[in-house]
């Protein structure tokens, strides 16, 4: 009998356990296409969460800029041939080299009612200028001198010309944020901008629009200043597994979703996946080695005979062309084909014997063997290729510890802290052509960039390139840096960077609504 | 009685304490710099990254940072997460419930196939019967769960499409994962059942209560069950943890927000707090279960009650090994 | 199992002799168990194979030929090549080895540290005991691969610290099982009369208490080894394990299962790994279960 009452008692226990589980969430229903009610609903499936809101923060992350699209605006964007489109501004205008005056669009308001005005604007650059993450971006800005006009009018500073400042504010990193909802929560938990979208509760006791490590739920921000989106409802779902996301988009619950590895990329342009086609977007930037070459790393790159073995002990194109499975291609410079100022300075040619000659001028060999650390982002793509560059150099006689690390954001600090000397990565985070942009990145100029140049002549080419204006000096000194990068080893190009994307068969127009940052841009779906 | 459940409950509050020193003695001696993490870019900034580690009470000697994650502890403070502007406690509450969803799941499944086939297995021993569920036990008990969880995926869920894929909106979200995470467990309990009805089967009281003409049925419910399931429920707690640290890996197949997706992203982002926080609460929870089982069992068996009992140390001790060994 | 023990102390003080003739006996009865000889066969075979990998293993482990990436069984290579035209045979057996290495090594280190806890704590005075074996309970409290993943975050990752992080979690099982018998040990009359003859504590555990207590530890060892490389693989599988380009049987499956979906013609890379450790984790729990059965005393005839 005791025995019975003691099932019982275990069982009650059980399920009010369960019961207190159940209780919390769970009410989201699951997104579809479209809902009974004739809402119009798009579903994206992308990488994992971005851990903040700060725009400035996490600019790499596919769901980080799924969110900036969606909700957050620009003063200007840039398209394909590197023409300004104003957005929130209503005109920009280079009143001397050393200022631009932008004036702003009447009756913008930010999706919680505040008015967008000249203050926002200061904030917002203010903020980025602070941030590390950006401040080298924003680094010729006279902020002192920089004011308010009016309410609508700024006047931006400058204390040396920047020309590629019009192509850096277009990012979507630099969406306005609202100043006075950001002084109010003083940390960057919730995001409010003056896009079409606006992520779903008002970030003070509603915040349903974002569930941590699931989703991002957009309805339409009904405050909006232009003609509104087609769909009403967007999810932008993360999913930290690319095979999950793959399994998903095969399962057909997925509209759209981003891939890197070449296996799933291939299947779907096979047909393999019903339902569903390949949209692939050559990005302006280039993946590759990142050598931490100067000060604050451990020095052992300092030596440009160690840089030369590992250029040359790589087998680039056939790493590319085959861990690539055909998807990506071999990159032969710093800067794209499609970009003005490209210059094909050649891929290093794999020469394992020159390698090896190299890395014995440098004091090591294969029995006594130099020993590295190189960090990649964890798509299964990026460690692939790290994997190979690594089985490569251990023939040379660099061994490489290998380490796969959430995002850009946790790889930079860590190769500033000299806990790494090699990272796979590369310039592709600017917006436009502009190689002041996309260069960026690699920041010669500061203390922020991938290579840890001290070699200030490269710096040297780098500001001379952003503030020059002429348009023919720019691009004989952007090949001058392309030569140099090539001729000193400092950067090893492997690949121009691809977004690929799995696309439901229902959207014909997914492509129109990519960027020029080959990002989607959700307002601009139409079917 | 009441004493048993006073010293019993008194009991866990030393093992809590004992679990949080251990991790955070592990964690002490890793070789991040935690604000060096929280900084990010900005630690390049000796300044900075001094005032942080002020800040974060990096500069004070081990005892004293232990002392305040303690005291905090006692606040349900877990700590401030390096990465989220959120707190560590905030992480784990917004996660849990899907965790423990999947493994209360994983463990009732456990007990409720585990423990029917063991007694089955056992009853008809050395027939087909037998052969076939302790095959199955021995041979589920071998595949790695992560690799149970990716086939039940692409079979039931793209294949079949009978239930989603990913995330947690509904019931249905879970059949899978508490499958792939409960069929170690199951496994366990179904060869634990057999092995203790096969024990007490031989015991003199089961043959004296057949002899007696018990029915058949009787013998099996009333002493058979009773007796042998005590070892098996007792380690119902420890199953649970099983299920817990099982459902990590289906977690991240199945892109269910719980707690083993936020272990694997603060691993991968190198907040380790987070990390630290959710170990902790998984320690909480198997006690806490543990406790349960216990608590409920120790009203029956007096073997259990035993472990706690005050008494000269050779006795008590002999009791006590008497009840550990299985 | 205390059963065992127990007949054993009865039936004789003296260890040495004694105790080869209780690892002969179950060894006798194991081997009429054909279950377990495939399992002895297969596991010799196995060791065999790992332990000369660098003989038996047709190519470098380590060494990648991209242009011939998934190729199928063939006469080159019979499990054909994985995503690195690295031999996939030779990836196996190599692994194997890391596997079983790290396994075996933290089952050493949990029995061996398991081993001087339980029978001090055994031993010893409640007061050691209380204090050691709450402690124990403690590290029980926490799930053992929870634990595994909280040492190798802070230890990072490596062969060594791998086989630690999954040994920290099995020391309190085995601290238990060797106190309790222990205990056993400590109230029989041989043991009041070496004390009376003035024998120290340290020599009693030693000749007496860890001889007469080890067997059934070292028979279940090969439980814990199996469960030990289910580990390895849950936290390859995190990445957190072995690092590559070590191979490792639970990283040569996580890679493989990349391309589950190109299942019909890259089948291999998922398949063989999979069978490896599927057939190791039985032949190691089959063999644990007979060992057990061979050790039952009312199995004795």
């Amino acid at each position: 009998m005791k025995k019975n009452i003691c099932f019982v008692l275990l069982f009650i226990m059980i399920l009010t356990l369960t019961a207190c589980g159940s209780s919390g969430g769970g009410d989201s229903a699951s997104p579809s296409e479209s809902s009974g009610d004739g809402t119009k609903v798009f579903v994206y499936g992308a990488d994992a969460n971005s851990a903040t809101f700060d725009p400035c923060a996490d600019l790499q992350m596919r769901s980080g800029a799924f969110l900036l699209l969606a909700a957050g605006e620009t003063l200007w964007t840039v398209d394909e041939k590197g023409e300004k489109i104003m957005k929130l501004a209503e005109s920009a205008e280079w009143t001397s080299d050393l200022v631009l005056t932008v004036k702003l669009r009447e009756g913008v308001k930010y999706s919680n009612g505040n008015d967008f005005n000249a203050d926002d604007v200061i904030y917002t650059i203010q903020h980025m200028q602070t941030t590390p993450r950006t401040e080298a971006m924003l680094a010729n800005i006279d902020m002192d001198a920089t004011k308010a006009l009016d309410d609508m009018t700024v006047e931006i500073v400058f204390k040396a010309y920047d020309a590629a400042f019009m192509d850096t504010l277009g990012n979507q990193g630099f969406s306005m944020l609202d100043k006075e909802s950001c002084d109010e929560r003083g940390d960057f938990s919730w995001f409010i901008g003056t896009g079409p979208y606006k992520l779903a509760g008002d970030g003070v006791n509603d915040k349903s629009g974002w569930t941590e490590s699931v989703e991002y739920h957009f309805v339409r921000n009904e405050n909006y200043w232009g003609d509104a989106p087609y769909y009403d409802e967007l999810y932008c779902k993360f999913y930290s597994e690319e095979s999950t996301r793959y399994s998903d988009l095969v399962a057909g619950n997925l509209d759209a979703a981003y891939f890197s590895q070449a296996t799933y990329i291939n299947n779907i342009k096979d047909g393999t996946v019903d339902g569903a086609t390949l949209a692939q977007f050559e990005m302006p930037g280039v993946y590759g080695l990142t050598l931490a070459a100067g000060d604050g790393s451990n020095g052992a790159l300092k030596d440009i005979n160690i840089r030369k073995a590992i250029a040359h002990g790589i087998d680039i194109e056939s790493i590319v062309n085959e861990i690539g499975e055909g998807v990506y291609n071999v990159a032969d410079s710093v800067l794209t084909p499609n970009n003005w100022a490209y210059l094909n300075t050649g891929v290093y040619e794999f020469n394992a014997a020159q390698a090896k000659q190299d890395i014995d001028k440098a004091g090591y060999s294969a029995s006594k063997p130099l020993n590295l650390r190189l960090v990649a982002e964890s798509t299964a793509f990026n460690l692939g290729v790290a994997e190979a560059v690594q089985a490569y150099l251990s023939e040379v006689g660099i061994n490489l510890d290998l380490s796969g690390m959430g995002d850009f954001s946790t790889i930079l600090p860590r190769l500033i802290e000299n806990d790494l000397e090699m990272s796979i990565g590369g310039p592709s985070n600017g917006s436009g052509n502009d190689p002041a942009s996309v260069l960026q990145q690699l920041g010669p100029m500061s203390n922020n960039g991938l290579l840890r140049v001290t070699d200030p002549s490269l710096a040297d080419l780098f500001n001379k390139g952003a503030t020059t204006k002429d348009q023919a000096a720019r691009v004989d000194i952007y090949k001058q840096f392309q030569q140099k990068i090539h001729d000193d080893y400092l950067f090893i190009p492997m690949w121009v960077e691809t977004l690929n994307y799995g696309v439901s068969d229902t959207h014909k127009s997914f492509s129109d609504a990519v960027n020029a940052n080959c990002l989607l841009d959700p307002c601009k779906l139409t079917d | 009685m009441i004493k048993f459940i006073v010293r019993r409950i008194i009991l866990i509050i030393p093992v809590l304490i004992g679990a949080i020193i251990i991790v955070f003695t592990i964690n002490y001696f890793s070789s991040a710099n935690p604000a060096m993490i929280k900084l990010g870019l900005a630690a390049s900034d000796p300044a900075k990254l001094a005032a942080m580690e002020h800040a974060m009470g990096l500069d004070q000697s081990y005892f004293s940072q232990l002392g305040s994650y303690l005291w905090d502890m006692f606040h349900g403070d877990l700590g401030e997460s390096y990465v989220y502007d959120k707190t560590v406690s905030e992480l784990i509450a917004e996660r849990i419930p899907n965790t423990l969803r999947m493994s209360i799941g994983a463990m009732i499944l456990s007990v409720l196939v585990g423990i029917p086939l063991g007694l089955v297995a056992a009853l008809r021993q050395n027939t087909a019967v037998d052969y076939v569920t302790t095959g199955f036990a021995i041979l589920m008990n071998a595949i790695p769960s992560f690799l149970i969880a990716v086939v039940l995926m692409i079979v039931f869920s793209v294949h079949f499409g009978w239930f989603p894929v990913s995330g947690a909106d509904s019931w249905r979200s879970f059949v899978l994962p508490v499958i792939a995470a409960g069929i170690g467990p199951i496994t366990q309990n179904a060869r634990m059942t057999r092995s203790s009805v096969l024990e007490v089967i031989r015991q003199d009281y089961v043959r004296t209560a057949r002899a007696k003409g018990i029915s058949e049925n009787r013998v099996t419910s009333r002493h058979i069950m009773k007796n042998a399931l005590i070892p098996v429920i007792t380690l119902i707690g420890t199953g649970l943890g099983t299920c817990l640290a099982g459902s990590i890996l289906v977690e991240m197949i199945f892109n269910i927000p719980g707690m083993g997706m936020l272990i694997n992203s603060s691993i991968m982002s190198q907040d380790y707090i987070t990390v630290q926080g959710c170990v902790l609460v998984c320690a909480v929870v198997v006690t806490l279960m543990n406790l349960l089982t216990d608590l409920a069992y120790g009203v029956v068996d007096p073997q259990i009650r035993a472990r706690y009992a005050v008494g000269s140390g050779k006795r008590s001790k002999r009791a006590m090994a008497k009840a550990e060994v299985v | 199992m205390n059963n065992a023990i127990n007949k054993e102390i009865h039936s004789g003080v003296s260890g040495k002799l004694k105790k080869r003739s209780y690892f002969a006996e179950i060894w006798h009865r194991l081997v009429k168990s054909p279950v377990a000889v495939v399992c002895i066969v297969y596991l010799a075979v196995l060791l065999i194979g790992i332990i000369f990998a660098d003989v038996i293993a047709p190519y470098d482990d380590k060494a990648t030929d991209l242009s011939s990436r998934f190729q199928t069984p063939n006469a080159e290579h019979i499990m054909g090549t994985d995503d690195f035209g690295r031999d996939l045979f030779s990836r196996l057996l190599h692994g194997g080895r890391t596997s079983l290495i790290v396994a075996i090594i933290a089952v050493a280190i949990g029995i061996g540290a398991g081993m001087i806890i339980g029978a001090v704590c055994g031993y010893f005075s409640s007061l050691v005991d209380n204090i050691l074996m709450r402690f124990m309970d403690v590290v029980m409290a926490i799930p053992g691969m929870l634990l595994a993943i909280c040492v190798s975050v802070a230890l990072g990752s490596g062969i060594v610290n791998t086989a630690l992080a999954i040994a920290v979690g099995t020391i309190p099982m085995i601290a238990r099982q060797l106190r309790s018998s222990t205990l056993l040990i400590r109230n029989q009359e041989y043991i009041d009369a070496s004390l009376l003859f003035g024998a120290s504590s340290v020599r009693i555990i030693l000749h007496h208490v860890i001889p007469n207590t080890l067997a059934p530890i070292i028979v279940q060892s090969s439980l814990y080894i199996g469960g030990s490389i289910m580990a390895i693989a849950g936290l390859s599988f995190l990445g957190l394990g072995v690092q590559p380009p070590t191979p490792e049987w639970g990283n040569i499956l996580n890679n493989g299962l990349d391309h589950i979906y190109d299942v019909a013609t890259r089948w291999h890379v998922i398949v063989f790994p999979g069978m490896f450790i599927v057939v190791t984790m039985l032949a190691f729990n089959m063999l644990g279960d007979s060992l057990r059965d061979a050790m039952d005393p009312r199995m004795r005839k």
